[in-house]
């Protein structure tokens, strides 16, 4: 969770990423997660499909790192 | 058949307590039925197309969700979604080569997309397909979404259409308060400016560069207006039958950049493009391998820059098609990519100054200048959908900077239009889009919840909303309102 927590700080410093913060889907828009899975794909190895982006995905970091964590596990 | 017609008035007076009259699990079959005679006054190539669609989509949906191999369901859905989406793109691209007297069918534009976003849910597993063919036939047919949108999607749609509610008061109210307010920002505000707009199109060499200045400005509010007064009339319509279509802007004229511009402006359009193209596309395995590769070749900033850069040009490209085939939507949408992608490779920029200059940022003044900048960048770029040429789009921006022209100029230019009524429908226009939205809560959703405890205030509302569209307004005897701009794409 951190990790994922880190790359939402680094790309987007000005958003608060803590784990239970619900807000971060407001906040990101197509751009921003369109970076972010990139990120994610790089350090994590872990791709995230098109089918996968929903809104309940990337409500919070938590909800970013279950569905990674779902997704590596599969 | 058009919003702005006697026809469409006597469509809606004949369905509509039919609607309440039959059973409620008939009220589909009126529906279907509306859309059908609705379109037919467009002509029989436009029935004929549509069966068409229905069908690809239906069926191609049952052998999708059928199939036991991956690979048959992704090739069925690849194949039956060119065949939807090749369907517009072969109409325009015949239109443009001048085929005798084919038209392009009415909102073949729009309801190709929903039924191509139809067969891609279904791929998905987001929804399941749908067993009987006249529910699907509903769904891409329903007739006030037809001309010009929202693209709505099956699974936020569909329930709605097929199980009718009973007459609601608050419903058919507020559905007649948000007609008349399309009907007003149509006939009172686009239709009044688009005489100057005609006025000044025909005639590029007859002004400077404050004309320019001056046609994107007039022509950014009329295409506003008239764009928003059809979806004004599509929901209202849609409310009366107790059917809820998916809001279509966010006042779009307050953002303070384009990138947010975008994601106010035709939304559906846009989330549908979000789903179905950039996405895909962006994290697609072969283009994050690519990624991968250039990272290693051409170094990390370049490399995690590949999968955004290309699905951005590819959406904004395909974005200006679906406008129509000329270069002129080609150069749309890359200028449109170009800004958005500076925009975002100016993020850490934008961010150094809000954190050193946090007065002046969080000012009022800012936040108006920005406004107006995004106003005018977007109303710059929609030259090339005015002119139709990249050419004179170039030549005409230029002159704002090298022959600007006088105030006087603007003076006369002005004069035909303030001839007319227009300067109180844009005051009322304005001060309604200041109060479209507080909060959460929309202007018209305030209005709806106001119809249970004030009817009466409600339909004077109404009331007095068409008399400005009478006073104000441009029809009469051996006037023809012009065409939804937005149908004809």
């Amino acid at each position: 969770m951190n990790e994922i927590a880190d790359i939402i700080r680094s790309l987007h410093p000005d958003i608060e990423a803590c784990d239970e913060c619900e807000n971060i889907g407001e906040v990101l828009d197509s751009l921003d997660i369109v970076m972010l899975i990139t990120e994610i794909y790089d350090r994590l190895g872990i791709r995230i499909p098109a089918e996968e982006i929903i809104p309940q995905n990337f409500s919070s970091v938590r909800a970013i790192s279950d569905m990674v964590e779902r997704l590596g596990g599969e | 058949m058009s919003f702005v017609s006697v026809g469409f008035i006597a469509l809606l007076c004949v369905a509509l307590p039919i609607y309440y009259l039959v059973p409620r699990k008939r009220g589909k079959i009126v529906l279907l039925s509306a859309s059908l005679v609705f379109y037919a006054f467009d002509g029989y190539l436009g029935i004929i197309v549509i069966c068409l669609i229905t069908l690809v989509s239906f069926f191609s949906s049952l052998a999708v969700e059928r199939s036991h191999s991956k690979k048959i369901k992704n090739s069925v859905a690849t194949v039956s979604v060119a065949v939807v989406l090749s369907v517009p793109i072969w109409m325009k691209a015949a239109c443009l080569g001048g085929a005798g007297a084919l038209s392009i069918p009415l909102g073949v534009s729009f309801y190709s997309l929903q039924a191509a976003s139809y067969i891609m849910d279904v791929h998905r597993k987001r929804i399941m397909p749908v067993r009987s063919i006249a529910r699907l036939a509903l769904f891409i047919s329903y007739f006030p979404q037809l001309v010009q949108g929202p693209i709505s999607r099956y699974g936020d749609l569909s329930e709605q259409l097929n199980i009718a509610c009973r007459p609601i008061w608050s419903n058919i109210l507020s559905g007649m308060l948000r007609m008349s307010w399309g009907y007003f920002k149509k006939l009172a505000v686009a239709d009044t400016l688009g005489v100057t707009v005609r006025a000044l199109l025909d005639d590029s060499n007859g002004y400077r560069g404050v004309g320019t200045l001056l046609l994107i400005a007039l022509y950014s509010i009329r295409l506003y207006a008239d764009f928003t007064g059809g979806a004004d009339i599509a929901i209202g319509v849609s409310w009366l039958f107790g059917v809820r279509l998916a809001e279509n802007f966010d006042r779009p004229f307050s953002s303070t950049s384009v990138r947010e511009y975008w994601n106010r402006w035709h939304m559906t359009l846009g989330s549908w493009f979000t789903d179905y193209v950039f996405y895909p596309l962006s994290v697609s395995r072969s283009v994050l391998c690519a990624a991968k590769k250039a990272r290693n070749r051409f170094g990390n900033a370049f490399g995690k820059r590949l999968p955004l850069y290309t699905a951005t040009a590819v959406t904004w490209i395909l974005t200006g098609l679906w406008h129509g085939l000329g270069a002129n939507y080609v150069v749309w949408g890359l200028a449109n990519c170009v800004i958005m992608l500076i925009s975002q490779e100016c993020q850490p920029l934008y961010r150094a100054l809000r954190a050193r200059c946090p007065k002046i940022t969080n000012s009022r003044a800012w936040t108006f200048c920005a406004r107006v900048r995004t106003f005018f960048i977007v109303g710059a770029l929609r030259l090339l959908d005015v002119y139709k040429s990249p050419a004179l789009t170039v030549r005409q921006l230029a002159s704002i900077f090298t022959d600007f022209g006088t105030v006087s100029e603007v003076i006369s230019l002005l004069k035909p239009l303030l001839a007319t009524a227009v300067i109180p429908s844009l005051i009322l226009f304005a001060v309604v889009g200041a109060l479209e939205r507080d909060g959460k809560n929309t202007f018209f959703e305030k209005m709806r919840m106001l119809c249970e405890k004030r009817p009466l205030a409600i339909l004077s509302l109404i009331a007095s909303i068409s008399l400005c569209t009478v006073v104000f307004g441009s029809y009469g005897i051996g006037y023809s309102a012009s065409d939804f701009i937005y149908s004809e794409f």
